[in-house]
């Protein structure tokens, strides 16, 4: 096995954050220096920077909380791999809660002032010419969470310990922006702030060939600024209305058509007894249409299938 | 019987067609798909743990 290729370390102490250039092929890791302290993350496209990372996607695709072997994915239309997790010694990270931020101390608790991670976020991005409003959901690593039974959010005890750590291996160039998480009053870090060290490395080939996806995109839907109709950064903040403006719909109108199906004694007896069930609908085409296409999801889609027949 | 299907839908049924392997027509990979799911789920169908057991 090679060894890996040293490129940078900072240590990232309490109310501090640090945006770090990870080029494809590069490995950030990030590790715990005290005792269990929660690292909110963010990630931008470093050449494109309307292209960043997305809870929503990523916990679409993987669950309430990634770990290793997942990927962080950026925010539609691009949605590619940022990184994938190829190191995760604690494996409970939180992708439901969004970044602490200044009105939240200000609102719950009655702080005017306290570290908080949108606030330490947009400082580390300002380095790079970024602003407040550039921010956005982050991925929680070691914060630990549950969901209970009524659907609401918790956070409980973190177990990560010094030495514990996360690598992250960067499919494209990344600006990587971690910080402390400014929450001391939760038991996010378990009440306290410590630091955190990041450290950034070249991968060995090994880990190149087993953990790197293809640098081209796969998707037509992966999309560029290239496929906008608008490709330009508004540079206005005041919306006004675009007098020329025409809707030009991707798919319009939708338009139905009858299908038959031939159908003989035996398929009706099974509509009835689909029917029983009470999760295929009334009718007969409403229960032919709901088993063809269950049947057509587990045959044929790819990822997570969010898809729950009958009752 | 007949249902409903949008232009979008027709584009998935044209592509099972072409693989040739659930019918000729969009009606036919229709009929295919419902046995086949209903045939891999009898426990959702009332008598279709029996029809299993037989």
């Amino acid at each position: 096995m090679s060894e890996r290729e040293f490129v940078l370390e900072h240590v990232m102490e309490p109310g501090t954050g640090k945006a770090l250039p990870v080029v494809r092929g590069q490995i950030l890791r990030i590790e715990q220096v005290g005792n269990g302290q929660c690292a909110d993350f963010n990630a931008f496209n470093l050449h494109d920077y309307k292209e960043y990372f997305h809870t929503g996607r990523t916990r679409h695709l993987h669950g309430l909380f990634p770990a290793e072997g997942d990927m962080l994915w950026s925010a539609p239309p691009r949605e590619r791999p940022m990184f994938t997790i190829i190191r995760d010694t604690v494996g409970t990270n939180d992708i439901q809660y969004p970044r602490c931020t200044g009105f939240l101390y200000e609102y719950q608790y009655g702080f005017e002032q306290h570290t908080n991670c949108h606030d330490i976020l947009a400082e580390s991005i300002r380095e790079y010419g970024l602003t407040p409003d550039d921010v956005h959901d982050s991925f929680n690593f070691w914060m630990h969470t549950g969901v209970d039974d009524k659907g609401r959010l918790y956070i409980k005890r973190m177990l990560a310990k010094p030495g514990d750590y996360v690598e992250l291996i960067a499919h494209f160039d990344v600006l990587a922006v971690p910080n402390v998480c400014g929450a001391d009053i939760f038991s996010t870090s378990n009440f306290e702030l410590k630091p955190l060290k990041v450290q950034v490395f070249d991968a060995t080939p090994e880990e190149r060939e087993r953990w790197l996806l293809p640098g081209e995109r796969q998707y037509k839907n992966q999309r560029t600024p290239a496929d906008f109709k608008l490709s330009e950064i508004k540079r206005t903040r005041e919306l006004t209305r675009d007098a020329s403006y025409s809707a030009e719909w991707p798919v319009y109108p939708i338009v139905k058509r009858p299908l038959d199906v031939p159908l003989g004694e035996d398929e009706y007896a099974l509509i009835d007894g689909l029917r029983a069930n009470g999760g295929f609908g009334e009718t007969d085409a409403d229960i032919v249409r709901h088993a063809f296409f269950s049947w057509w999801i587990e045959e044929y889609m790819q990822g997570p299938k969010h898809q729950h027949a009958g009752q | 019987m007949t249902i409903e299907v949008n232009q979008q839908q027709e584009q998935m049924l044209d592509r099972l067609v072409a693989e040739g392997r659930h019918g000729e027509t969009h009606g036919e990979v229709v009929r295919y798909g419902f046995i086949a799911f209903c045939e891999a789920h009898p426990e959702l169908r009332e008598g279709g743990e029996d029809a299993r057991d037989e």
